[in-house]
């Protein structure tokens, strides 16, 4: 869906300096806890609201179990927790992000998702090394959306602990 | 080779119902698309009806994509036995299919034999 | 899928089945068993191989079949007789054919002259037999077309000579109704050459007397093409019968130096005549045994895509589902104001129930398919170890759900390979040792309880548990003043990191085999354990669940979770008195039921379940086996009820977890997760089992 490398209407919408072909990334942006986070629309395969989760037995913290996802049995991950900053106490306001890596369908837990922003690939910025917190080690660059500062998550380093052996 | 699947023999004939039936006052008959077993069925019924009654007609096989054995087999009997009783039947525009078929099928002799029309 | 695309597939599904019997006709010609049926069973394979790589154009296929067709005409012609040197040549020669229809399929080429090698040793070893004794292709005979001087004969190549086949068709009334089109035929013989075809159409009724659905056309066919009279046959193969077909040659076979080229001028096309040309090539050929086309099969069987038939599974497991959802909506519902609802929603589970079995038997295949491959993995392995091990088979016809035996050839090809390499000794040791030179190995398999248990017993030396246990200490895996059973020794080695084979041998690698092929075992729901006595002998058990994709449960209740426990494992259930359970010195406890003492398994802790009922007096345990871990009893709040679940995965969006085999979806449309008690058992450690099981 990101349209790297072709002319963005939605960019020249946005006033950007558009009809060169300039790598744009779309983001889905969410919070929690008051901060802002954005993940790369290519991968997010849909948005739900909170279903209650059955749990696993001897999980990190920041799993809350699975649920049932058409059919097929989809972890949920706290994102909250998993970012070092204690745990979520979900309710039906509260949005999970089904994501898709490898063959992998998983569901992230966030306090909601604000909306789609596009984000030249030139200005994204580097994670200033601040020194291992969770937080830090699953970001994969800084971007600034209307004044507002997005930290880019990647979706690999998120799931890694579960999905490494 | 693969094969179609078989048919079961279809002589579904409902009550009261006069076999000339299918064929239009002006005795045009179209060939559809797919002109299968079952078309050749209806078809040799429709026919033999209207050269019970001696009435000229006229197929028309424009449409024609898929022509089938049975159906070329039944159009030839057709021919046969209306030029044998001196009522006409003739053809409109037979596709390229039509033709192609009658070829492959070995009947081209036959149906070069048969009257065309615009 | 258009007709090609059609033909290409049945093909590879043919060549599946054909190149399985002609690995066994290769084996049994390798044991010493070259008797006719054998000698036959192969060329028809290789020959049925052959036919349909030259409809597809397959040429190198072709070229090599052709060549290692010929050695087999000529071997059971009698004219060359098998030693182990050219059996040896065979095997190695059905590798490549195997290995050049993988290619095919997969659109690939084998690197170039792949297979001259071998083609090239069959083809001297053919010509040392005397080939120039063949003579003329007039005696009507196969082989005839076979000319070892000219390989590619038969490969419609625009060098090879044009050879002109009339064709005469004269088919049964009901060639329509049987589901025939003539134009398919002609198509089909459309891609080997130039075809033209004329109708006789002299049989055709009037119209007043006209039935559209018989057939009253006969048909000639002129074919002029390179390829040989099998593919003209080949086309006709199974649509036709052979008494309504005769095929001619109309030029003389390439055989023939004299004849060049096709014959002359087209004969005028009357239909019916009996042709007077050369050499007539009945499709069935009673003088050569063996030698005939395809008998057309009786239809008692169909192929199935199984994308089909895994969409039907689950659809039947969503309706599963779905019946139970809507049965339990229904049940707060008093059964007598609404009986005929009721009894409905009875029926209709009955119905769903009937349906998931019957679509589960449709899914299982006799373990037959991977235990067929392991014969020839054991006389490699033999040769490769220089050992001499015979393997005797059982049980093949044991039927399990197709995804259970995709599953099977891994670990069975380790313990196979376990056996031989570690288990059976040399032959000088064994004669050392009092025993036969040839070691045995015995693969069975047979349902028991449910399950599928698959057994790999040898004759050999048995584990030395000296030996395991020592390694295991040096490897820190066990703390050196443990106590153990023998067979706890003895499954030790399926930790990993573990092998004390003398010498590592390249076969089963550093170890790593056994403790990966555990894990995989048990991430299917199954387990696999070794028995083993010194200087005897082993045994590998090896149990898997008949299915991997549903299970009858007992749902239970823990706290505010639920889970479902399979039917197969659970012995009873009981409500114990406070007085029967005991705590041990160690820490753990034991329910005394009927003079035994059954070690508990709380579910609530040892899943970490709040609210989970603390007592088993209060709550409800149940027996369970364990399989290694013996009998246990889980201790849990309440039945909640029984049914038959769809097993879905938890490890293909997450992982593998211990004490876990996989989840459903229950009626109530929450997860449950399903148990996996020896897995249970073996996590939570027991009463007084050592760290080294516990930590595996």
């Amino acid at each position: 869906m990101s349209l790297v490398g072709f002319y963005d209407p939605l960019a020249a919408l946005m006033g950007e300096t558009g009809g060169d072909a300039r790598s744009m990334l779309q983001v889905v942006c969410f919070t929690i806890g008051g901060e802002s986070y954005g993940i790369d629309i290519r991968q997010v395969r849909e948005i739900r609201a909170w279903s209650a989760t059955t749990s696993l037995p001897n999980t990190p913290e920041f799993v809350m179990g699975v649920i049932n996802l058409r059919g097929t049995i989809v972890p949920i991950l706290d994102l909250r927790a998993r970012f070092g900053r204690g745990q979520s106490e979900p309710t039906k306001a509260h949005v999970v992000v089904i994501v898709a890596i490898d063959e992998r369908v998983i569901g992230m837990l966030v306090d909601a998702v604000s909306d789609i922003a596009t984000v030249p690939e030139d200005e994204i910025r580097p994670v200033p090394e601040i020194g291992g917190s969770d937080a830090a080690e699953c970001l994969n660059g800084l971007a600034t959306v209307n004044d507002q500062l997005i930290a880019l998550v990647s979706v690999e380093r998120i799931t890694a602990p579960i999905t490494v052996h | 080779m693969p094969k179609a699947a078989a048919h079961k023999s279809r002589k579904l004939r409902k009550p009261d119902e006069s076999p000339g039936d299918h064929i239009a006052a002006d005795g045009a008959v179209a060939l559809a698309a797919v002109a299968d077993m079952e078309a050749a069925c209806e078809l040799a019924e429709a026919l033999r009806g209207a050269l019970e009654r001696q009435m000229p007609v006229v197929i028309d096989a424009t449409a024609v994509e898929d022509m089938s054995t049975p159906c070329a087999q039944a159009l030839v009997s057709a021919a046969t036995s209306f030029a044998a009783a001196n009522v006409t039947l003739v053809f409109r525009q037979p596709s390229d299919a039509f033709i192609a078929a009658f070829n492959r099928i070995g009947l081209y002799a036959a149906m070069m034999q048969w009257s065309f029309v615009e | 899928m258009d007709e090609l695309d059609q033909l290409r597939q049945t093909y590879f599904q043919d060549c599946d089945e054909l190149l399985g019997e002609l690995e066994s006709a290769l084996m049994a010609l390798d044991n010493g068993r070259a008797d006719g049926d054998t000698l036959n069973d192969a060329f028809r394979a290789i020959h049925s191989i052959k036919g349909g790589a030259d409809i597809l154009h397959f040429d190198r296929l072709v070229r090599f079949a052709h060549t290692f067709e010929s050695m087999l005409d000529r071997l059971r012609l009698g004219k060359l007789a098998v030693d182990p040197e050219l059996a040896s040549l065979m095997l190695r020669a059905g590798d490549a054919i195997a290995d050049l229809v993988r290619a095919a399929q997969a659109g690939s080429e084998m690197p170039d002259g792949y297979e001259n090698e071998i083609a090239d040793a069959l083809q001297s070893l053919a010509l040392a037999a005397g080939a120039a004794a063949e003579t003329a292709a007039a005696n009507g005979e196969e082989s005839a077309a076979l000319n070892e001087r000219d390989p590619a004969a038969t490969v419609p190549t625009a060098d090879a000579p044009l050879r002109h086949y009339r064709i005469l068709l004269s088919p049964p009334a009901d060639l329509f109704l049987q589901g025939n089109e003539p134009q398919l035929l002609i198509r089909a013989l459309e891609r080997l050459g130039s075809v033209k075809t004329v109708a006789d159409a002299s049989a055709l009724p009037p119209l007043a007397s006209f039935d559209a659905e018989q057939c009253y056309l006969r048909w000639t066919v002129d074919v002029r093409t390179t390829a040989g009279p099998e593919a003209i046959r080949d086309v006709f193969d199974l649509a036709v019968d052979k008494s309504d077909l005769e095929i001619t040659e109309l030029t003389a076979p390439p055989a023939d130096a004299a004849v060049a080229g096709t014959s002359d001028a087209v004969p005028a096309p009357t239909p019916a005549t009996a042709p007077s040309g050369p050499s007539p090539i009945k499709p069935a050929s009673g003088t050569v045994p063996g030698v005939q086309a395809k008998a057309a099969p009786t239809v008692n069987s169909i192929r199935v895509d199984l994308e089909k038939l895994d969409y039907l599974v689950n659809l039947v497991g969503e309706l599963v589902i779905s019946q139970s959802m809507l049965a339990e909506q229904l049940s707060v519902l008093p059964t007598d104001k609404f009986p005929t609802l009721s009894r409905s929603i009875e029926e209709m589970s009955q119905h769903a129930r009937n349906l998931q079995d019957g679509v589960m038997a449709v899914r299982t295949q006799p373990v037959k398919s991977v235990f067929a491959r392991m014969p020839r993995l054991v006389r490699d392995l033999a040769v490769e170890t220089g050992k001499n091990v015979r393997l005797l088979v059982s049980g093949e016809t044991t039927e399990v759900d197709k995804t259970v035996v995709e599953q099977l050839f891994d670990p069975l090809l380790h313990m196979i390979r376990n056996a031989v390499d570690h288990g059976i000794e040399s032959p000088a040791e064994r004669g050392a040792n009092g025993k036969p030179a040839q070691g045995t190995v015995r693969l069975s398999a047979a349902h028991v309880g449910g399950r599928i248990v698959i057994q790999v017993t040898d004759d050999g030396r048995g584990i030395d548990r000296a030996r395991v246990r020592a390694r295991a200490v040096e490897r820190g895996l066990l703390d050196a003043d443990s106590v153990l059973t023998e067979e706890q020794l003895d499954n030790l080695i399926f930790l990993p990191g573990l092998s004390t084979a003398e010498t590592v041998s390249d076969i089963s690698g550093r170890g790593v085999g056994m403790d990966v092929v555990r894990r995989n075992v048990e991430r299917l729901g199954g387990r696999v354990l070794i028995r083993s006595v010194a200087g005897k002998g082993s045994t590998f058990y090896l149990s898997l669940p008949l299915t991997l994709a549903v299970l009858d449960g007992m749902i239970i209740g823990v706290g505010r979770e639920t889970y479902v426990v399979p039917l197969t494992v659970i012995l009873e259930s009981l409500r114990p008195q406070a007085r029967d359970v005991h705590r041990l010195v160690g820490g753990g406890e034991v329910l005394y039921v009927r003079g035994e003492y059954v070690p508990l398994v709380y579910l609530g802790r040892a899943f970490d379940v709040p609210d989970a009922t603390k007592e088993p007096w209060e709550g409800l345990v149940m027996l369970v086996d364990a399989d290694a871990g013996g009998k246990i009893g889980v201790v849990v709040d309440e039945i909640v009820g029984q049914q038959q679940v769809v097993i879905k995965s938890v490890e293909s969006n997450y992982r593998a977890l211990r004490g876990i085999a996989g989840a459903t979806i229950l009626g109530n449309g929450r997860v449950a997760l399903i148990l996996d008690v020896a897995g249970l058992a073996e996590a939570v450690g027991g009463a007084g089992q050592s760290p080294a099981s516990a930590a595996a």
